[in-house]
Formats: C-alpha cells, sequence, structure tokens
C-alpha cells in the first residue's frame, strides 16, 4: 500500500513539475510574437490491482499542447495579407496625393502663370519686358510639367525599388520555411510521443504570416506534417523542403517598369515565369506591384498627355503669327515658330517584345490627334495580319499597305496611328505608350522675346489677335477623354480628383481590411495569447500541487518508518 | 466569455492610444492650416472643385488687372484729348481772328506763326506715347508715328479696314469672354474727311494713298498757307477760312465724339470691375466653403480628444497595475 502512495506522490510531483516549467515557460514567453501559450495534457494512468480492488497509480504528463489551430492562423494570414495589400499601396498613393496637394508643385498655377503672362501680353503686345515675362513663364510651365513628371518618376522608381527587396525578403522567408519544414519534420521522429517540437511549429506558422505579409499564397498541410506554400496562380513557392525563388526582370511591355516572376531551374536553364498580379488582392508585393502598373502609368500618362496639349495647342496659335520683326513661321523648321518644342524627343516610346524575331522593328511611328487622349496601344502580328489593341478596346486588324511597304495606319476615336513594320513575323510584339516622354522633354523653343508671333499681321506690332487667341485655350476644351473635352486645367483638375478618389478608396479598403485583421488577430490572441493571471494562477495551482505531492511523500516515508519501527 | 490574452488587453490599451493621439495630430493640423481639405484625398471632389475655383479666381483676377491697364491707357487718351481740345479751342480763336478781315501781312505773320506753334502742339499730343514708349493714337501699328510733316501729314496708323478684325486697335479680355478694345486711333480722332487708298495726286499724276485725306493738322497747314500766301487779298481771306473753319468745327466735334467714347468705355468698365471683384468674393468664399476648416467644431473636437485621452490614461494605468502576480507574496 505504502508503494502506491509512494508511486503516487512521485509522479504528483512530476506532472506538478512538469506543470511548473509549462507555466513558467508561458510567462517567460508572453510577449514573444508567435508564441501559442502551452496546456500540461495529463493522461489517466492505468490502475493496479489490489487486494481492495483497482486503485489509481498516480499522475502522468502524455505531452504538452499548443493552443493554436490552424483555421484561426490562416484566418490571421490571409487577413495580414490582404492588409498589407493595402497598406503597401496606401503608402505610396498617399506620396502622391502629397505630390497633388501642393499648389506650390501643380500644374494648375503654372498654367495659370502662363495664362496670366498671355492677358498681359494681349494687353502690350510689343513690349519687351512684358514679353520676357511672357516667356520666363512659359519656361516655368515647361519646367513644371518636368518636375511634376520626375517627382512621380522618382516614386515609380521607389516602387521598384521596394519591389525588389520584397521579392529578397519574400525569398529569405520561403527558405526559412523550407528549413522549418526539415527541422519540424525531424524533432516529430525524435520526439517519444511523436509530438513535433512546439517551439518549431510556433516558428513556421510565424514565418507563414510574414510570408502572407509580404505575398498572397494559399498554404496546404501535408499529411506528413509539411507545408507547401502556392503562389495565388498556382506557382508552387515552397514545397516540404524545396523553396522557389522569386525575381523580377523589366517588363515586356514596358521597359521603365518591372515583371515579378518565379524562377524555374531545369538543368542548366533557368526560367522565368510570370505572376500575373492583375486577379492579386493581397501582400505588400501585391501592393506594390498593382500600384505600379495601375495607377502610377495613368498619372504619368495623363501628365504626358497634358505636356503635350499645351505645346500643341499653344503653338498651334503661335504658327499662325506674325514676330516683332513681322516674320511668320519659318517654313521647314519642325515646330516653326512654336513656343515648345520636345528637344527632337519623340513622344511615344515603343517597346519590342522579348520574343521578338532578330531585325523586325516598328518605326516611323506617328500620331495625329484630332483631339489628345492617352490611350496605349499594343501591335500584334499574326500569321493573319496584324492587330492593333488600344486599351480598354477590342482588338483590330490592320491592313498594311505597300508604299511605302510595311506601312499601316490605324484610326481611332480621336486620332490616327501610323508606323511602319519591317521583319516582323508572326508573335511579334510591339506596345506603344504614346505620351511617355512628353513631360520630360518638354523645353522652351526660343528665348528671343521678339520671336513671340502673335500679331495678326507683319507691320501691326501693336496687334494680339493670337494673344488673345492664346488666352482662349484656357477655357477651351482641348483633351478629349471619352468623347467628353476638358480645358487643359480642368484636366489636371480632373487628374487631382482621380488621385484623390483613388488614395482615399485605398485607404478606405485599408480601414475595412484592418478591421477584419484585428478581427481575426483578436480571435488568434484570444486562444493563443499568454494571460499572466491566469498562469499565476497555474502557478499557484502547481505549486500547491507539489507541495501536497511532497507532503503525501514525507508522510508515506512516515509510514513507512513506523512500520519498520514496529517490526525493530 | 471570450478568453483574453494578457498581450491583447495592453495592445488594445495602446491602439486606442495611438488612434486618440492620431485624431489629436489631425486635429491640430487642421486648426493649424486653417483647412479642412489639405490634401486631395481628404475629399476629393472639394479638392478638385478648389483647384479649378483657385484658377478661376487668377483668371477674374487678370481680369482686372486687365481693367487696370486699359484704364491707364484710357486716363492717358483722356489727358491727350483734353489738351488737344484745348489746343483746338485756340486754334479756333485764331481762325476766327484771320477770317474777321483787316489784316495786314504782318498781323497775318503773327497768326501764321501762332498757328504753327498749335500744330506742333497737337502733333505731339496726337504723336504722343503711352508709358511704354509706343505711340498712343497710332491704333496696332504702335511702332510707326501716326503724324508727321515728313508723310504729309497724312495719318498713318493701322485703318480698320487693313485688319483681319476690322478694328484698329486690340482690345482686352475684361470678363469672360467679353473685350474692350481701347478704340481711339489718330484716325477718328483727327481726321475728318477719310482719303481714299487710290488716290491720285491730279498735278503730278502718281498715287497719292490717302493723299485727299483731310484732317486737323492739313486743315492748319491750309490755314498757315493761306495766311502767308500774298496773292490772297484782304477780302478773299475771310472767304478762305469759311470752309477751314467749317472743317475745324467737324475736326473738334470728332475729338469730342472720341473723348465720350472713351468716357464711355471707362463707365462700362468700371461696371465690369465691380461685377469681377464680386465674382472674386463669391470665389473666394466657395473655395473656403469648400477646403477651410470650421475652427469652433476642431476646437471642441480636440478638446473633447484631450478629455477622453486624460480619462483613457487614468484607467489604464489602473488596469494595467492590476494583475494577480502583484498579490502573490
Amino acid at each position: 500500500m505504502t508503494n502506491l502512495t509512494f508511486r503516487n506522490a512521485l509522479t504528483g510531483l512530476r506532472s506538478s513539475t512538469v506543470g511548473l516549467n509549462t507555466t513558467s515557460n508561458n510567462i517567460a514567453n508572453s510577449n514573444k510574437e508567435g508564441y501559442s501559450r502551452q496546456i500540461n495534457v495529463e493522461q489517466f494512468v492505468g490502475s493496479a490491482i489490489t487486494g481492495s480492488g483497482f486503485q489509481g497509480q498516480g499522475s502522468e504528463v502524455a505531452g504538452i499542447k499548443r493552443a493554436y489551430q490552424n483555421f484561426l492562423g490562416e484566418q490571421f494570414s490571409n487577413a495580414k495579407s490582404k492588409q498589407s495589400f493595402f497598406t503597401a499601396k496606401t503608402e505610396v498613393l498617399a506620396r502622391i496625393d502629397q505630390l497633388f496637394a501642393d499648389e506650390n508643385a501643380g500644374i494648375s498655377t503654372a498654367l495659370s502663370d502662363f495664362f496670366q503672362a498671355s492677358q498681359d501680353l494681349s494687353g502690350n503686345p510689343a513690349d519687351i519686358p512684358t514679353r520676357r515675362v511672357f516667356l520666363a513663364r512659359a519656361e516655368g510651365l515647361a519646367d513644371r510639367f518636368k518636375s511634376f513628371n520626375g517627382v512621380l518618376s522618382d516614386i515609380k522608381n521607389n516602387t521598384a525599388l521596394q519591389i525588389r527587396d520584397m521579392t529578397k525578403e519574400v525569398n529569405s522567408l520561403s527558405t526559412q520555411l523550407a528549413e522549418l519544414n526539415r527541422t519540424v519534420l525531424e524533432s516529430q521522429a525524435k520526439s517519444p510521443n511523436g509530438m513535433p517540437d512546439n517551439q518549431l511549429l510556433d516558428e513556421r506558422e510565424l514565418v507563414l504570416s510574414k510570408l502572407a505579409e509580404k505575398v498572397e499564397i494559399d498554404v496546404v498541410r501535408q499529411n506528413n506534417g509539411s507545408v507547401s506554400v502556392f503562389l495565388a496562380n498556382g506557382q508552387n513557392l515552397v514545397s516540404d523542403e524545396v523553396a522557389s525563388e522569386l525575381s523580377v526582370r523589366a517588363d515586356e511591355s514596358d521597359r521603365e517598369s518591372l515583371s515579378v516572376g518565379v524562377l524555374q531551374r531545369s538543368g542548366n536553364t533557368t526560367n522565368f515565369v510570370e505572376l500575373n498580379f492583375s486577379k492579386i488582392e493581397g501582400g505588400k508585393l501585391g501592393g506594390l506591384v498593382n500600384t505600379l502598373k495601375n495607377e502610377i502609368p495613368s498619372y504619368q500618362g495623363q501628365i504626358g498627355l497634358l505636356a503635350q496639349a499645351t505645346a500643341q495647342n499653344i503653338n498651334q496659335v503661335l504658327q499662325q503669327g506674325f514676330d516683332l520683326n513681322g516674320a511668320q513661321a519659318e517654313p521647314g523648321v519642325s515646330n516653326g515658330r512654336g513656343l515648345f518644342d520636345f528637344a527632337g524627343v519623340s513622344l511615344a516610346s515603343v517597346f519590342a517584345g522579348f520574343t521578338n524575331t532578330a531585325g523586325s522593328s516598328l518605326t516611323g511611328l506617328q500620331v495625329d490627334y484630332t483631339r489628345l487622349d492617352d490611350t496605349d496601344f499594343t501591335v500584334r502580328i499574326e500569321s493573319g495580319g496584324v492587330l492593333i489593341h488600344p486599351d480598354g478596346k477590342p482588338e483590330e486588324v490592320v491592313t498594311l499597305t505597300e508604299d511605302p511597304p510595311g506601312s499601316g495606319s490605324y484610326s481611332f476615336d480621336n486620332g490616327k496611328l501610323q508606323f511602319n513594320l519591317a521583319g516582323a513575323q508572326p508573335g511579334d510584339k510591339f506596345f506603344i505608350k504614346t505620351t511617355r516622354n512628353a513631360a520630360d522633354n518638354i523645353q522652351l523653343s526660343f528665348d528671343d522675346p521678339s520671336l513671340i508671333s502673335i500679331s495678326g499681321a507683319p507691320d501691326q506690332i501693336g496687334d494680339n489677335t493670337f494673344a488673345l487667341q492664346l488666352v482662349s485655350l484656357q477655357n477651351r476644351a482641348v483633351i478629349g477623354l471619352d468623347g467628353q473635352g476638358f480645358s487643359l486645367n480642368d484636366a489636371f483638375a480632373g487628374l487631382v480628383g482621380i488621385v484623390g478618389d483613388d488614395t482615399r478608396s485605398a485607404f478606405v479598403s485599408l480601414g475595412a481590411k484592418t478591421s477584419i485583421f484585428k478581427q481575426a488577430e483578436s480571435d488568434l490572441e484570444s486562444l493563443q495569447g499568454v494571460n499572466l493571471d491566469e498562469e499565476a494562477g497555474n502557478l499557484l495551482k502547481y505549486q500547491q500541487a507539489y507541495q501536497a505531492n511532497g507532503q503525501v511523500l514525507s508522510i508515506a516515508r512516515e509510514l513507512f518508518d513506523d512500520i519498520i519501527n514496529i517490526l525493530r | 466569455m471570450t478568453r483574453l490574452s494578457t498581450k491583447q488587453i495592453f495592445n488594445r490599451g495602446i491602439d486606442q492610444y495611438q488612434n486618440l493621439q492620431k485624431e489629436s495630430a489631425d486635429i491640430r493640423s487642421r486648426i493649424g492650416s486653417g483647412e479642412k481639405v489639405q490634401k486631395p484625398s481628404d475629399d476629393p471632389l472639394a479638392f478638385q472643385a478648389a483647384v479649378k475655383l483657385k484658377s478661376d479666381k487668377t483668371k477674374v483676377e487678370q481680369y482686372n488687372r486687365n481693367i487696370l491697364f486699359f484704364r491707364n491707357r484710357a486716363a492717358e487718351a483722356d489727358d491727350a484729348l483734353a489738351q488737344g481740345s484745348d489746343a483746338l479751342v485756340r486754334v479756333k480763336e485764331d481762325f476766327i481772328n484771320a477770317g474777321r478781315g483787316a489784316l495786314d501781312m504782318t498781323d497775318r505773320e503773327i497768326l501764321a506763326r501762332s498757328l504753327e506753334g498749335k500744330l506742333n502742339e497737337l502733333s505731339s499730343i496726337a504723336n504722343r506715347s503711352d508709358s511704354n514708349g509706343k505711340f498712343l493714337f497710332a491704333g496696332t501699328k504702335e511702332d510707326i508715328q501716326p503724324f508727321s510733316a515728313a508723310t504729309n501729314f497724312i495719318y498713318q496708323g493701322t485703318r480698320p479696314e487693313q485688319t483681319v478684325t476690322g478694328m484698329a486697335t486690340r482690345s482686352v479680355e475684361i470678363s469672360a469672354n467679353r473685350f474692350v478694345d481701347f478704340g481711339v486711333t489718330g484716325q477718328n480722332i483727327f481726321v475728318s474727311v477719310q482719303g481714299d487708298p487710290n488716290y491720285v495726286d491730279p498735278l503730278t499724276g502718281n498715287p497719292d494713298p490717302y493723299g485727299d485725306e483731310v484732317n486737323v493738322f492739313k486743315t492748319m497747314q491750309a490755314a498757315i498757307e493761306a495766311l502767308r500766301d500774298p496773292n490772297i487779298g484782304f477780302d478773299q481771306l475771310t472767304n478762305s477760312f469759311k470752309p477751314l473753319v467749317e472743317q475745324l468745327d467737324d475736326q473738334f466735334d470728332r475729338m469730342q465724339a472720341a473723348r465720350t467714347d472713351i468716357g464711355v468705355r471707362q463707365n462700362e468698365i468700371d461696371t465690369v470691375e465691380q461685377v469681377n471683384f464680386d465674382t472674386i468674393l463669391q470665389l473666394e468664399t466657395l473655395i473656403e466653403q469648400g477646403i477651410s476648416a470650421d475652427l469652433a467644431e476642431e476646437i471642441s473636437k480636440l478638446q473633447l480628444n484631450q478629455a477622453s485621452t486624460t480619462a483613457f490614461e487614468a484607467t489604464y494605468a489602473r488596469i494595467s497595475n492590476q494583475n494577480l502576480f502583484s498579490v502573490l507574496r
């Protein structure tokens, strides 16, 4: 009988020691990110058959359980992923929002200044100081376009840089995950009760949630205890102990932008499999790529369009007038006596497809607008012919003419596109960004104030016919979008509204995703997190159990001694 | 009952505290700048409207700048015409004296010299420059002297038929699509009979465009010539001056008409200027309503925020001190 008592006391002492260990470990880790509190799992120990029937043989700790549920963990990771998408997006958009908020940097004030100078010129057309101010305002307007677009380009480059860094972080996390898959399985094999190391499981879940924060993932838990990760388009990122590598390269349709893809190695060759981010709504990487491919090029396209429209319309007016010397626009000079030019740079950028036939080219691109817009085009060569695809519109077949050979033209709502194809084979592609280079290259054509040609007659230096036409440009609808016309300033104001809307709606989404995330975090934390009051209770519980079991042991020993003494 | 972890209890507190602090920073930024819409995303529609309204305001301000410029020129012209009228009155006195007869050649020479002086005076008025050094009454050919002896005092400035617009002077915009032209040229101030561009000198047979033009200067030249012409006898002078006096009367009327014209335009632009000032005020009000912060509202929000922060700090400190370990000894 004392034998059982001894045994009970000893197992009790052991169980409460384990309990004290578990509790103290919980207390020690109460602030650690990703830590799941641990709970003793005590199991029944078989009873012994005695003369009095079955009697208990003490307690036994079968294992230490983590307070964790995969469902809650995944809910947490997914919510974090969706929140991070908008965190990244709002960070980029907030900078653009700030740029548009700055009146001194905006196009609107520069336009107003220019038109004011035009008004002054209409009042005083032959006055040299007035003409100098006019030129200075015109140059200020050109510079404003450059600097404004420059800030957008900085934001774009910075976003691209963040995308590069982000892919490196993803790669580091994938490698950690693959390594944890290995160590979890190892610990499982070593464990006497078949339960893997709780700490490794916590670490793995933490890596998974960090991965989800960077990029949208699907997690598949294998029966063998390892975890596989797929990217949103089905590409495998981590499988057992193998991690794939994310990489970036220049975007095919826009070399000034980036594409993200997975490197697939087979033998000595490495393939870049581009990830399509168009439907991805999770992860910081997703948010950055989304903004890089949608908002930024759209804003820059419109600023380019505005620069082009400004130069074109002002030039058209001044090319009809006479300057102070009575001379009209110079024939044969490309911009005549226009106020602005683009330093000889073509306004559109043309990017050839990566897999184009060697020697295939699209040259002589000319876009004549009846009304300016910033639609970009893709030209695809198929065996059936040449297809042209305006952004957001259906593709159309273009018939090439033989004069000159390979020349094609395509009329769209607001104008006509002309180009010349040479050596192009089916499968070749060309991507045309129509207003890409306008804002960066707009400049003043001349700095001699006497050359401003605003007079309607060669011998009337006091005539202001074309200064008045410049003035009237301020209110004229010169930019066509969806069939509606906008004046230059209204077009800029419209863009300001779009930027505000985009930024605001990203912040609203961020708010919504953050509340969902907070709820998911709370759900997980209330299961997983350590409550110190609870642990204090456990500490007392195990301490008292330990003391009680010690007391039992002491009594058992006394009883044993008593019996010995009787027999002596 | 939901289980709460210790971290959760602390984090919730920190979250709430951060929200309060962010709110306080936002309110203080609005109070500091006086604007509730500081960037497009604060209120896209209001910000966009403000961009347009501010541009509209600059536009209207420029209209008033144009008006100011017009008014300066008009004042210069009016000043010149007042002096011109004054001179013409004195010319007329000389004409009347000459027409009265009973003058010997010495008297006639004195009158001729007096008229010559007035001719110079009037031609310097007609050739007056504006503040930028351009001829005020040459129309748009403002670099060409409108009247000079070298060109027989025929008007050299812009004539309406020479321009695309049919106006010899330029106009400036004084409100949206409303233009006012300066209107006065040497032609409508000093010329009483328009010349023929295809006029041929009857004596030489050479083309002499506008050679038959009649103006103040040519009338005065004719008067001076008549006074000095010994062939024009004592009794003939009165007859010679009769048509000249008529011409001068006509010319005087024209000058007064030009002055009236300028006066009418000045009244018109005064009205427009007032309307423009009203428009600027309205635009400012609209801009203000769209983007300005309501300071009273913001300050009361700030006070509420401070009260919440104080209450939060007190309760948070108390709650976070409570845990079982503090009672375990």
